[in-house]
Parts: C-alpha cells; sequence; structure tokens
C-alpha cells in the first residue's frame, strides 16, 4: 500500500514517461483527480469475476463498470465486459454462471482492459473488498502495459468497517458482505456474482453509505481512501 | 469491438412493473433503462423543491412524501411509482415538493430524454399528458400482461440426475408421459433433454443408452422466471426456436412450460368458438357448445384482456348463436317470404355483454304481413328466442324480443314506434328508447335496419324536448356516493350486499353517453365507439370523454374480476362487489371513477335543466 | 309562544316537507329497470304548473300594488293571466312539436342564424333577471319582517338562501315538491283573506266579500266605504280610473306578450309526457292560479281599508281622530325596524296623519286641521300581504303561515329562474357561441358563476328599486313584448318568414321601444337626459313608455312583413318544417296509418 504522496509522484511520472497511451491519459487524470464530497467526485465502480482468489494464478474473466456522476449512477455508462481467457472458469462457474462457451466468447483482457482505464480515467475507482479486484487489475497491467499502475480507491467494505468500529458495533462473519450490507440499508435484492449487478449494486451501496455520513455530518470522502 | 453482456435486464426487469412503462417492448425498455441515473436519498431529505421537475423519478426502494409549498400533505409515492411530473390531486394540478418519507433509492429520467419518450411513445405520452383519470388508467392495467408462465405449469418437474443413464431416462420420460426432462447436478438445473434430443443425439448417433444422460443434454438451458408473462416468453421461444423451457423461481426450477401449452392456453379463442358455431346443426350441438362458455369468460377475464374486449368477444358468441339459430330456422322454414331484418338491442347491440345476460332482439320487416306471412315469421322468431332461451340467453323480463307481436313489425311501424316514443315519452316510452336507441343489426336485409336508425337518431337530435326526458331518466341511477363522498353500499334488509357496480356505476355511463349519442346522431350503439365518436364531432370535449372512458374501464374491469372470482369460487356471478374486497388504493381509484360520473351527471343535468 | 319562533317551526317545518318528499321521490325512483313510473296525473301537474308561475310578484306584490293603485292595478291581473293562457295556447304546444324548450333555441333554429338567437337569448335573459329582482325583494321583505333586521339585510339573507337553493337544484323537476309548495302557497293566502273576509263584511268567500256591504253595521258596501276613507284624506278614489283606456290596453297587452317567452314556466309544459295531459294540466293550472289572483283584488282592498282604518281610526280633521304614535300596535313597530315603514312626526303632536300631501286642496284643508304634510314618509307596498294578517289581528300562526307561503312562492320561481338563466348563459352562449370546445366542469362552472352574478345584480336592483328597477322592468317587458314575441308567432305562423325579415322586425321592435323608453326616462336612464317630461299630455297617443312594447311588437311585425316580402323565401325545409308544425301529432300519426 502507498502513501498518498508516493501515489501521486507515481501518477506523474507514468503521465509523463508511459508510451502506453490509455495509461498516461489514465495517469494524468489521476493526477488532476481532487476527492472531496460524492457529489463532486467522479467515480467508477468496478467488478471483476475471476476464475478463482489468487490474482497470481487465476484469470479475470468478466470486467463491469459503472460511473457516477454528481452523486448519481448513469446507468448509461454501464459495461459488461466477458474477457476470453485460456483458463476454463472450472469450478468457479458454480459463483458467477459463467461458463467456459460464454468466456470464449469475450473480448481478449487488453482490450478489456483498455477500455476499462478508459473509462475509468480522471475518476476514483470503487470497488467492495477492493483488495482482491486491485490485486488482479494490477497483476494484469503488468501482463499489459509493464506497469505497477496506481489506484485511488474508496471501499465500501471499509467504508463500513470504519463506520462500525468508530460506534464500537461488533462484527459477525458475512457482515459486510455485499448482500447482506444491502439488506442493512434496506436497498432491493440483487442477483449476486454477475458482475455488473455487483458493481451497481455497489455504486448504490457507496450512495447510501455516503447519504448516512452526509446526515451525521461527515461529507468528505478523503479519509475513507486507499491507495495501491 | 467488446461485446455487450445483458447490460440493463436487470434493470429492465423492474421497469416492466411501473405504470406506465410495462406498456413498452423490451428493446425499447432497454433504451430507456440506460438513460436513468441512480440516486439515493436518506429519509427527509428534500428531493424535489419544486414540481413539476425537469424529468421524472423512478421510486425504486422506499417512499416518496409529496407536498405542497407549506408542508402540507398531499400523497405519498413508494416503490415501483412515479412522481417529479406534473400531478393532478384530487383532480387539481398543484405544485408540489418531494421529500423522502423512508431512505429511498430513485431513477431520475432527465428532461430531455422525458420529452424524448412522451414524444416518441404514444401510450406513456398519453400517460403523463391526462391528469385526475392517470391512476385510473394506470388501475385499470393492472390485470394486462400479468399472465404468468408460473400459471400454466400442470405439474412439477419431471426432473433426473445427471449420472443417470440414457435408458432410464427414457424409461421414466415414458412413465411419466412427458417429452422433456430437466437434469440435475446437485439439485441445481443443469440441464435439458427432450425427445428430440433422444432422437437426434442418441438414436440418430446410435450412443450406447447406458451413457449418462449429460453427454446427450443440453448444458444450461435459458429458463424463465415464474413471473414472467406468457406474452413475452412466447415471443423468446419464438425467437430462439426453443420449444421447452424450465420455469424458475428463487427456490430453483418449478416446472416446465411448452410453446404448446402456451399456444393452448390463447387457443381458447372465441373466434374459434364462433367457428365451430356455424358448424353446428341442431339446437344440441349448439347446447353442448354453450357448455363451453363460463369457462372461457372466466379464461379472458384471467388472461387480462381488455374489457372492451372481452365484452366485444362475449356479443360476438352470442351473435353467432343468435345468427346460426335464425339460419337453422330458415333451413326448416324454407325462404323468407319478403325482405327482413334480425336487429338486436341494449347490451347485445352494444357489444357489452358479460357473463349474465338476457335476449333483446327483433325483427323489421319490409311491409305488414298477410296471414301466411305472420305465421312464418311467428315460427321463426319461436324458433330463434326458444333457441337462446336454452341456450342460457333467458327471455327478456320486458319480453323485448322477436317473439313478442309488437317488436315483429314493418319498418314504417317500427318507425310510428319510435315518433309515438320522442313525441310523448313517457316513463314506458323514456324506458324503451334507451333499450331501443341502442340498436344494431344483425341478420337479413341492412337496408330495412339503416333506414330505421337514419329516422330515429334524426328524430331524436333535432328534438331537445324528448332528449330532456331521456337526461331525467339518465340521472334515475347515481353513484354510489353519498355525504361526503361515502360509498353507498346496497342492502337486500338483512345484510350488505356492496356496491352495485352495474346499475350504479355501468349503466349510468351508459346513459350519459348514449345522451351524447342522441345529441350527436351517433348511430353506433358501443359505448367506447360513442365516445370516440362524440369527441370526433365536438359535442364532447376530449377530457371529459378520456374522463368517461376511463372510469367505464376500471369499474367493468373491477366487476370482471369480481364475477371471474366468484365463477371460479363456484359461485353464480353478480354484480355486487363488497367494498371490504378491494384494496385501498382500488377504492380511492373506484371513489375517483365514481366522482367523474356525478360530475358527468351534474353536467347533463344543468343542461337539460332536469334537477 | 312568541311569533319569532313560531314563524321559525312554521317555515321550517314547511321546508322539511319539501325536502321529504324530494328525498321520498328520489329514493322511490330507483326502482326495477322494468317497472317504469306512471306518470302523474293531471291536476297534480297543474298544482305544479301553478306553483312555477305564482312567484312572490304574485304571491306579496300583486296586492299591494291593488291596495295602493286600485283599479289601474288591474292590468298586473289581466296582463299576467293573459300571458300565462298566451302561453299555455299559442307557444308551448307549437315549441313543443318543435322540440326545443327555450324560446331563443327555436328562433335560432327557425330563422337559421345565430345572431337571431343571440337577441334571443339576451332578451331573455334580462327578461328573466328582472322577475328575479321580485323574487329576491319579495324575499327581503320576508326575512326582514321575521328576522326582524333591516330590509337590506333581508334581502342579503335571501340571496344566500336563494343561491344556496337553486345550485341545489332547488328541487325542481320533482312535481311532488312543486304540489306541496303550491299547498302552502294557496292555504297562506286564502286563509288570512277568509278571516278578514268574515271580519269586515260576514262573508267567508273574500271574492264575494269583496261585492258586499260592510258588517259594521253602516250597511255601506265595502268598496264604497274604502272610495270614501281615501277621498277623505286627499287619495283618489280607489275604484276610480287613472289610465286613459288605450293606454290600459296596450299595457296589459305588453304585459301579457312580455310574459309569454319566460322561460321557466314554458319547460313547466315538457315535462308532461303526452300532449293531451299537457293541456289539460295546463287547463288546471289556470284553475288554480285563478284562485290567487281572484283573491288578490279582496286582499289588496280589505288590507287598504284595515291600514287606513288603523290610522285614521276616527273623524278626519278631529285630534283623537288619529292613532297616538305611542300607543301603536307591535305591527308597526315590527315593520319599522325593516325599513320598510317609516314615521316622522312633522306636526310634533305624537300622533300619525296619513294623507295625500301632493292633493294641493287637500293639503290646504288639512293644514287647517294643524297637519304639516304626510307622516307615513314610507310605507313600501310589498308589506301589505304580510302584514295583512297583522293588521287584522289574525292569530299568530296565520301569520307564521303567510311567512312561509311568501318564501315557498318566491324561493321556486327564483331558483326556476336562475337555473334558466344559467343554462342559457352557460349551454347557450358560452358553449354554443364562444367556446364551443369547454369541458363539462368548466360549463358547469360557468352556469354557477352566471347564477351567482345574476343573484347579485337581482339584489341589488331589489334592495334600490326606486325608479331604476322600474324602468328596467319596462325595458325587459317592452324588449321581450317588441322583439321576440312577433318573431315566434310569425315563426309558427308565416311560413314565408324568412331570417332577415326577423332579424330586421325584432331590431325595428327592440329599437323603436328603447327609443321611445329613453326619450321619456332619459338616455339609457341618466336623469335629466330626458328629452321631454314623462307625463301623459307629452306621450304619443297617450300611450305611457311601460305599454310602448305593444306598439313595438306591431311595428317589428310590418317591418318583418315587408322584408319578408322583398326578400328570397326561407329554405325549403325550413318552410316544411313550418308546416309539419302547425299539425296536431295526433293528426300526423293518423294520416301516416291510412
Amino acid at each position: 500500500m502507498l502513501s498518498r504522496w508516493r501515489y501521486r509522484r507515481r501518477c506523474r511520472a507514468l503521465a509523463q514517461d508511459c508510451v502506453q497511451p490509455t495509461v498516461a491519459a489514465y495517469s494524468a487524470g489521476c493526477v488532476g483527480l481532487i476527492v472531496d464530497k460524492l457529489l463532486n467526485t467522479p467515480i467508477i465502480s468496478v467488478d471483476l469475476e475471476m476464475t478463482g482468489l489468487d490474482a497470481k494464478q487465476n484469470h479475470i474473466i468478466a470486467i463491469a463498470w459503472t460511473q457516477l456522476d454528481n452523486g448519481r449512477i448513469r446507468l448509461a455508462s454501464n459495461r459488461h465486459l466477458l474477457i476470453n481467457t485460456q483458463q476454463s472458469v472450472g469450478y468457479s462457474a458454480a459463483i458467477h454462471e459463467l461458463m467456459d462457451n460464454d468466456v470464449a466468447r469475450g473480448v481478449p483482457l487488453e482490450t478489456g482492459l483498455e477500455a476499462l482505464f478508459e473509462a475509468a480515467r480522471g475518476r476514483l475507482w470503487l470497488f467492495h473488498h477492493a483488495g482482491l479486484d486491485v490485486a488482479f487489475l494490477q497483476q494484469a497491467c503488468i501482463a499489459w502495459a509493464g506497469v505497477v499502475m496506481p489506484f485511488m480507491v474508496l471501499d465500501t467494505m471499509k467504508m463500513e468497517l470504519d463506520i462500525r468500529k468508530r460506534q464500537n458495533l461488533p462484527i459477525h462473519q458475512g457482515d459486510l458482505k455485499l448482500g447482506k450490507l444491502r439488506t442493512n440499508y434496506k436497498l432491493p435484492a440483487y442477483t449476486a456474482h454477475n458482475a455488473l449487478i455487483d458493481a451497481c449494486a455497489t455504486a448504490e451501496l457507496l450512495l447510501a453509505v455516503a447519504a448516512k455520513m452526509e446526515a451525521v455530518g461527515s461529507l468528505n470522502l478523503q479519509p475513507h481512501l486507499t491507495y495501491f | 469491438m467488446p461485446k455487450k453482456f445483458h447490460d440493463l435486464s436487470f434493470i429492465a426487469e423492474f421497469l416492466h412493473t411501473v405504470q406506465p412503462f410495462n406498456s413498452i417492448e423490451t428493446g425499447a425498455l432497454h433504451k430507456l433503462a440506460s438513460k436513468l441515473e441512480v440516486a439515493y436519498y436518506v429519509q427527509g431529505k428534500t428531493i424535489l423543491s419544486s414540481s413539476p421537475s425537469a424529468g421524472i423519478a423512478i421510486i425504486r426502494k422506499g417512499a416518496v412524501r409529496l407536498a405542497d409549498e407549506s408542508h402540507k400533505f398531499l400523497d405519498k409515492r413508494s416503490e415501483g411509482e412515479l412522481f417529479g411530473h406534473e400531478i393532478f390531486f384530487h383532480g387539481e394540478k398543484k405544485e408540489y415538493i418531494a421529500e423522502a418519507e423512508e431512505d429511498c433509492l430513485l431513477w431520475h429520467l432527465g428532461a430531455d430524454d422525458f420529452e424524448k419518450l412522451r414524444s416518441e411513445n404514444n401510450l406513456i405520452g398519453e400517460y403523463f399528458s391526462s391528469h385526475l383519470n392517470t391512476r385510473l388508467r394506470a388501475a385499470t392495467q393492472v390485470k394486462h400482461n400479468v399472465t404468468q408462465v408460473r400459471d400454466l405449469l400442470k405439474r412439477p418437474p419431471v426432473s433426473v440426475d445427471r449420472r443417470m443413464s440414457i435408458h432410464a431416462v427414457a424409461k421414466k420420460m415414458s412413465a411419466e408421459n412427458v417429452s422433456s426432462v430437466l437434469v440435475m447436478c446437485d439439485k441445481k438445473l443443469c440441464g435439458i433433454v427432450t425427445d428430440k434430443d433422444l432422437r437426434q443425439r442418441v438414436l440418430a448417433k446410435a450412443l450406447n443408452p447406458d451413457e449418462a444422460i449429460e453427454k446427450v443434454m443440453t448444458v444450461n438451458p435459458m429458463s424463465v422466471a415464474a413471473d414472467a408473462g406468457v406474452d413475452a416468453t412466447l415471443l423468446m421461444m419464438m425467437r430462439q426456436n426453443y420449444h421447452h423451457l424450465p420455469v424458475m423461481d428463487e427456490t430453483g426450477p418449478l416446472g416446465l412450460v411448452t410453446a404448446g401449452d402456451i399456444l393452448r392456453a390463447q387457443s381458447e379463442h372465441p373466434l374459434r368458438i364462433v367457428r365451430d358455431i356455424y358448424k353446428q346443426n341442431s339446437i344440441e350441438g349448439l347446447l353442448k357448445l354453450h357448455g363451453r362458455l363460463p369457462s372461457l369468460f372466466e379464461r379472458m377475464v384471467n388472461l387480462g384482456r381488455d374489457v372492451e374486449q372481452i365484452g366485444r368477444l362475449v356479443t360476438l358468441i352470442t351473435d353467432a348463436f343468435t345468427t346460426r339459430l335464425i339460419q337453422l330456422a330458415e333451413q326448416s322454414l324454407g325462404p323468407a317470404p319478403m325482405r327482413y331484418a334480425w336487429v338486436v338491442f341494449g347490451s347485445q347491440a352494444r357489444e357489452e355483454q358479460t357473463a349474465r345476460t338476457d335476449q333483446d332482439n327483433g325483427i323489421v320487416l319490409e311491409r305488414d304481413t298477410d296471414a301466411d306471412e305472420a305465421v312464418y315469421f311467428a315460427k321463426l322468431s319461436d324458433f330463434v328466442c326458444e333457441g337462446l332461451d336454452k341456450l342460457g340467453y333467458v327471455f327478456c323480463p320486458g319480453e323485448i324480443m322477436a317473439l313478442n307481436l309488437k317488436w315483429r313489425v314493418s319498418l314504417t311501424r317500427w318507425k310510428q314506434h319510435f315518433d309515438s316514443w320522442i313525441d310523448e315519452p313517457e316513463p314506458k316510452s323514456v324506458m324503451y328508447c334507451s333499450i331501443f336507441f341502442d340498436i344494431r343489426y344483425l341478420y337479413g336485409d341492412k337496408q330495412l335496419v339503416q333506414d330505421l336508425q337514419n329516422h330515429a337518431s334524426t328524430r331524436a337530435m333535432e328534438n331537445r324536448i324528448f332528449r330532456r326526458f331521456m337526461a331525467t331518466n339518465a340521472l334515475l341511477h347515481k353513484p354510489p356516493l353519498g355525504f361526503f363522498r361515502r360509498f353507498v353500499q346496497e342492502d337486500d334488509g338483512s345484510h350488505s350486499e356492496g356496491l352495485n357496480l352495474k346499475h350504479r356505476g355501468i349503466v349510468p355511463i351508459t346513459d350519459l353517453v348514449r345522451m351524447r349519442a342522441l345529441e350527436s346522431g351517433i348511430q353506433d350503439a358501443n359505448t367506447f365507439r360513442r365516445i370516440e365518436l362524440a369527441t370526433v364531432s365536438g359535442v364532447m370535449n376530449e377530457n371529459d370523454a378520456s374522463s368517461l372512458r376511463d372510469a367505464l374501464r376500471l369499474i367493468n374491469r373491477i366487476r370482471l374480476n369480481h364475477q371471474s372470482t366468484q365463477m371460479m369460487a363456484g359461485e353464480k356471478p353478480t354484480n355486487f362487489v363488497p367494498i371490504e374486497d378491494l384494496s385501498p388504493l382500488l377504492r380511492r381509484n373506484l371513489k375517483a371513477a365514481f366522482m367523474l360520473v356525478a360530475e358527468a351527471q351534474k353536467a347533463l343535468a344543468s343542461r337539460y335543466q332536469v334537477h | 309562544m312568541d311569533l319569532k319562533t313560531l314563524t321559525f317551526l312554521v317555515v321550517g317545518a314547511t321546508f322539511a316537507l319539501y325536502i321529504g318528499i324530494a328525498i321520498w321521490a328520489r329514493a322511490s325512483t330507483t326502482k326495477e329497470f322494468y317497472v317504469a313510473g306512471t306518470g302523474v296525473h293531471p291536476i297534480a301537474n297543474g298544482m305544479a304548473t301553478a306553483a312555477d308561475w305564482m312567484s312572490a310578484a304574485s304571491f306579496i306584490s300583486m296586492a299591494g300594488l291593488i291596495a295602493f293603485m286600485g283599479y289601474d292595478a288591474s292590468v298586473y291581473l289581466m296582463g299576467w293571466t293573459g300571458g300565462y293562457v298566451l302561453l299555455a295556447l299559442l307557444l308551448a304546444p307549437y315549441l313543443r312539436k318543435f322540440g326545443k324548450f327555450t324560446v331563443s333555441e327555436f328562433i335560432g333554429e327557425r330563422y337559421y342564424s345565430k345572431a337571431a338567437r343571440m337577441v334571443a337569448v339576451i332578451c331573455l335573459i334580462v327578461a328573466s333577471i328582472t322577475y328575479v329582482i321580485g323574487q329576491m325583494k319579495g324575499v327581503g321583505v320576508a326575512f326582514s319582517r321575521f328576522l326582524e333586521v333591516d330590509f337590506h339585510t333581508g334581502v342579503f339573507v335571501g340571496m344566500t338562501i336563494v343561491f344556496i337553493y337553486a345550485v341545489m337544484g332547488g328541487m325542481k323537476g320533482i312535481t311532488y315538491t312543486q304540489i306541496a309548495q303550491y299547498c302552502v302557497l294557496i292555504f297562506a293566502y286564502t286563509v288570512p283573506a277568509i278571516f278578514i273576509s268574515l271580519n269586515l263584511t260576514g262573508n267567508p268567500i273574500p271574492q264575494l266579500g269583496l261585492g258586499s256591504s260592510m258588517a259594521d253595521g253602516s250597511g255601506m258596501a265595502l268598496l264604497d266605504k274604502l272610495d270614501m276613507i281615501v277621498t277623505d284624506l286627499g287619495f283618489a278614489a280607489y275604484t276610480a280610473q287613472k289610465m286613459s283606456t288605450m293606454n290600459m290596453f296596450l299595457l296589459t297587452l305588453s304585459l301579457m306578450i312580455g310574459t309569454a317567452g319566460l322561460p321557466h314556466v314554458i319547460m313547466r309544459f315538457f315535462t308532461v309526457p303526452k300532449v293531451a295531459d299537457a293541456r289539460t294540466s295546463a287547463g288546471w293550472a289556470l284553475v288554480f292560479i285563478a284562485i290567487l289572483y281572484t283573491t288578490a283584488p279582496a286582499v289588496g282592498a280589505m288590507a287598504r281599508l284595515n291600514l287606513m282604518n288603523t290610522i285614521q281610526s276616527g273623524e278626519v280633521g278631529a285630534v283623537e281622530g288619529n292613532m297616538v304614535y305611542a300607543d301603536r300596535p307591535s305591527w308597526f313597530k315590527s315593520w319599522e325596524t325593516t325599513g320598510l315603514l317609516k314615521f316622522e312626526d312633522k306636526n310634533g303632536d305624537g300622533r300619525v296623519q296619513y294623507y295625500n300631501d301632493k292633493n294641493e286642496a287637500f293639503a290646504a284643508k288639512a293644514a287647517g286641521f294643524g297637519w304639516q304634510g304626510n307622516e307615513m314618509v314610507k310605507v313600501d307596498r310589498d308589506i301589505m300581504v304580510l302584514a295583512n294578517p297583522e293588521v287584522a289581528n289574525l292569530p299568530n300562526w296565520v301569520i307564521a303561515l303567510v311567512a312561509a307561503g311568501g318564501l315557498a312562492a318566491a324561493l321556486s320561481t327564483a331558483a326556476g329562474l336562475l337555473l334558466a338563466i344559467s343554462t342559457a348563459i352557460s349551454h347557450d352562449v358560452i358553449k354554443g357561441m364562444i367556446s364551443p370546445g369547454i369541458s363539462e366542469k368548466k360549463e358547469l362552472l360557468a352556469s354557477r358563476i352566471a347564477m351567482a352574478g345574476a343573484i347579485v345584480v337581482a339584489g341589488y336592483l331589489g334592495m334600490n328599486p326606486p325608479g331604476f328597477a322600474a324602468q328596467v322592468v319596462a325595458l325587459a317587458f317592452g324588449l321581450a313584448a317588441s322583439s321576440i314575441f312577433p318573431a315566434l308567432m310569425m315563426g309558427i305562423f308565416n311560413k314565408n318568414m324568412d331570417d332577415k325579415g326577423a332579424i330586421v322586425g325584432m331590431l325595428v321592435g327592440l329599437l323603436s321601444t328603447l327609443l321611445y323608453i329613453f326619450w321619456f326616462k332619459g338616455w339609457f336612464f341618466i336623469p335629466g337626459t330626458a328629452m321631454a317630461a314623462n307625463t301623459p299630455d307629452n306621450w304619443f297617443m297617450g300611450i305611457s313608455p311601460e305599454a310602448f312594447g305593444a306598439v313595438g311588437a306591431m311595428l317589428n311585425f310590418a317591418a318583418a312583413y315587408v322584408v319578408s316580402k322583398i326578400t328570397p323565401p326561407p329554405p325549403e325545409h325550413i318552410q316544411h318544417l313550418v308546416e309539419d308544425i302547425r299539425v296536431p301529432m295526433g293528426a300526423a300519426k293518423a294520416a301516416a296509418d291510412h
């Protein structure tokens, strides 16, 4: 994990030096990005489906995202890309219900990443349980562009954890799962483990969490950021 | 080019349950979904500080309170409802603010997109441009499209384990007498096998029948949610060329639906029975067909066909029975000695018949009859009316039937009948007029009926004094609203029977619309078409027209649903609906409908100075 | 029980009766569809028609007019009765045959002209509002007396109640309510008359009592006695004819033909389904109307007699011959609170002198008695019928009954007229000409506003009657008589009359009458603009402006006839229509049967 300062320095360096145009443009966007309240911050909510949980061995098979502007999710920005990977989906299919033949219809990983970072330019990343997804993305970026991509991330799971810690609330196993949290926030129930639905679900959860935080007076997202 | 994968179906799915978007077809619905923006509001937050806003908002979750500038409550909107557009509260357009009554997840549609949607889609445009009646219209459409595939399932699914041998599966299919089975992998659906698969993938390839069934199954078959609409499902099956479709809900597969099931559900189309009617050569044959009517009616109501259509279809069947009986009579009696026409009156003429009905008919003759001719027509009408009575179209208590010598006369005498009613509108004449002015040609020489209609409608149009008597009569049946607009239930002395939706809902509207027809010389008898024509000819204001139309649809819909429930419970259908049987929303809508009728009656009273 | 409470009770009871009947009638009509009602008997319908016809003007004002104008007031009796007969015999059957229930509609259709219809609508609205003025005045008098308030307050109360009553639909069309109203009204009118007639002449039938001799032992005929009393005080003899015969005739004619088009009564004839029954009930209605109309002269004369006797209780000229103001009876006091009766002690003797100080000869003589002018500075004619039972010292319940009768008469007529006016404005003018696409809701609103407007206008004019109202009455009846009536008659009886002839005729009639009225009463009634003094000497052939409507009608006939001769005849179908209209209904059917 990087400090904010190191993150910024890497962004600037990549923006100047990187020959891969998408990466350079993305990094330049990171430099200019100012995060304060939800209303002013452009965000991209992302969810991935993988063949497993190990970023080194398993592959990304689907990338989905949606964008938030002015505190609203723009459904027009929804994208769901299946990634054509050589590895079999194996048992993970039981979770995401994507079969090998579905995946075979997908696009190459490079194309997917290019589209993703295009969409993420000038935006704050949003994940639910960011660690796993970011690890996969960084791994993929090394293979794709040969760089360690900088990420400034908002994580709904971490936000909820912070809130609960601050309020000294007990946390049980599974409490912080996306579906469970959404139920707590009285959001509609969605089918889990469809990357796009999860990305949207996470975005909605952010709206709810931010609104709750706003209600108790804290508007700024800055304290909740994580840098990779 | 990155490939999209069911981007917005989870949005569209919900939109499909929202008025008025449920009338949009799937492609357009996805387009609409992509225009939406999601926002979240905590309880108490102001969502809208003035209205109408630049667009609309759909409540995905939570509830919204609409209030006026002084924060006085106007209305509450909850999941699946809209706000942001111009809203008429109790018939009055008001500015409003919106606050989150609970934490809300809203879908916003921006102004430009909203405008575009309204202009591109007539139904949507109409929904938003009407006012008091919007809620009414929404309510009348609730039943539309709600026939779910769930309703078509006849039995639990036959399922097999994926490791079962092909042979065993085939045996099981024969034993259960099904053409397809679901293949399960650890209690999860993972495949489907049909007769066709066994033929093509096993027999044709001479595969060993001891192999596991998973070798030949269609992997991960497409399935349909239990609450999906029948029409949509059929469409999907036809597009994808599937014949069998597993039906799923949260718990797993519920059963299988085949294209045949769906087609059969729709094949009870009344037109089919009409065709059958014309094939019968005896009353006995017709009687047999008649037995199918109740289930047909029930089916139509449950399938959510629209009210106008049901009336039209039921009448179509009555028409067919009548026509066939006349034909049979002519066959046995020989050709008629002169030109004549069989006419129908009342609800049959209006094409607004429902389950229970009696016969109203007559014969228009070319000229007066001599003795022999009189006998011929007496026999003819006796055969037809008796036949109809046996078929359940009981004799008219007012004896308005061709069987009655009075209603089996020459064109000239018919005209005299009308003249005398119009000149001296005694109560009985007025009563006759409210039946006989709803007249429709059914069989024979159309010109005779046309002459009669021209004569009668011209006379009525010219004579305002006569129409005043008709207006007095039209005001006899008032909507069941008492003081402070409370519902008035009928009671027979011992217990409350409920709202009389026919005499206090449908009859008043029919009467009001008949007045408009008399005023503008409209000869069509159907209430909805009369409204249409009256609007075109300018006697009726567009708003008044759509108000009455919506009110009629709603009341009819409630009555039909009630009757179908009664029939399913094995009771005789009635027109009395207890208030307790209605949901609060429906009650509110019904009250709004009755208020529209009361208002139209007041206007009629003022127009003719009847008080 | 004091009078006020009793009055409230009686008035309340009659209203409860009307409402009860309305509810009962409404409930009994929602019976099985095929069991049609049997209709109303012609006698009953005749009573209902009579109730419609007899307004506050008939009930309250007519006897008052007679009491003060004497013989000359008989033009109103004759004019209004004649108007009714004209309506029943000459108009209603043809309009019915034509299928139109307002005169304006008939004219619009017959002369295939919107302009003609508009003229007719406006004339009728003006004539109807004029009629409502009389009702408002009557209601105001009744309320002010029995609430014991100022007359103006009484009118305001009356306006409110009439509005509510009319918006509720006036409970019209329910024949039985009308019958009940007729019964209350006629009972209230005749019972006090019988009592008074008994008191004065010993004859219980007022109509006969009027011609009998006094029961006070003098053996004098009642009318002679009255003549004597009034001439003794300098008034003109009660039975003397003050107008020229010609003027009386024309005034009667104007009233007659001016009344003929009033919408609310015509309507009554069209609520009877059978033409024969309509005819019979028109006849019965005439009988029922006659009961009141023939009683009115007796009531007027006896009321005047009682009033004079009360004030001038003894010898004219003797000090104790005049009533002491401090000892005045209670009815005198209560009418004073309304402002309709005013006393001013000009010579300061504490006694009341009521005489004609305009009569110079008598005024001089009176000065000799120490009288310094008429001290009854205001005696409103309209209080006579209501005050009559009190003046005659009849029991309180009779007095209360008269109040109920007056209200019944005023309310039923006012409501009927207001409904007709509001429909004419909302349906004929707004929907028919200005905005055809208007929604029903707006049409209803327009009719309510029109109704409220008509009530306000009528109420205002009811409160400020001197001069102005009388002029409007003259104008209204003059207009109706000179414009509508000839057009109607020619529409029915002359198939060659065309739109141009009718319009020119209407305009000639209208303008000549207007001109004549303005000539003597000032342009647009603005004081001081009159071209000649309004005296019989200046009048053309001695015809008063009020009576000129009949002359205007003749001019109308003449002009229309000439114009229709020189313009092309009306379209074929209109000619057929006119021919057809005069063939009785039964005859047409009989012809078709052969």
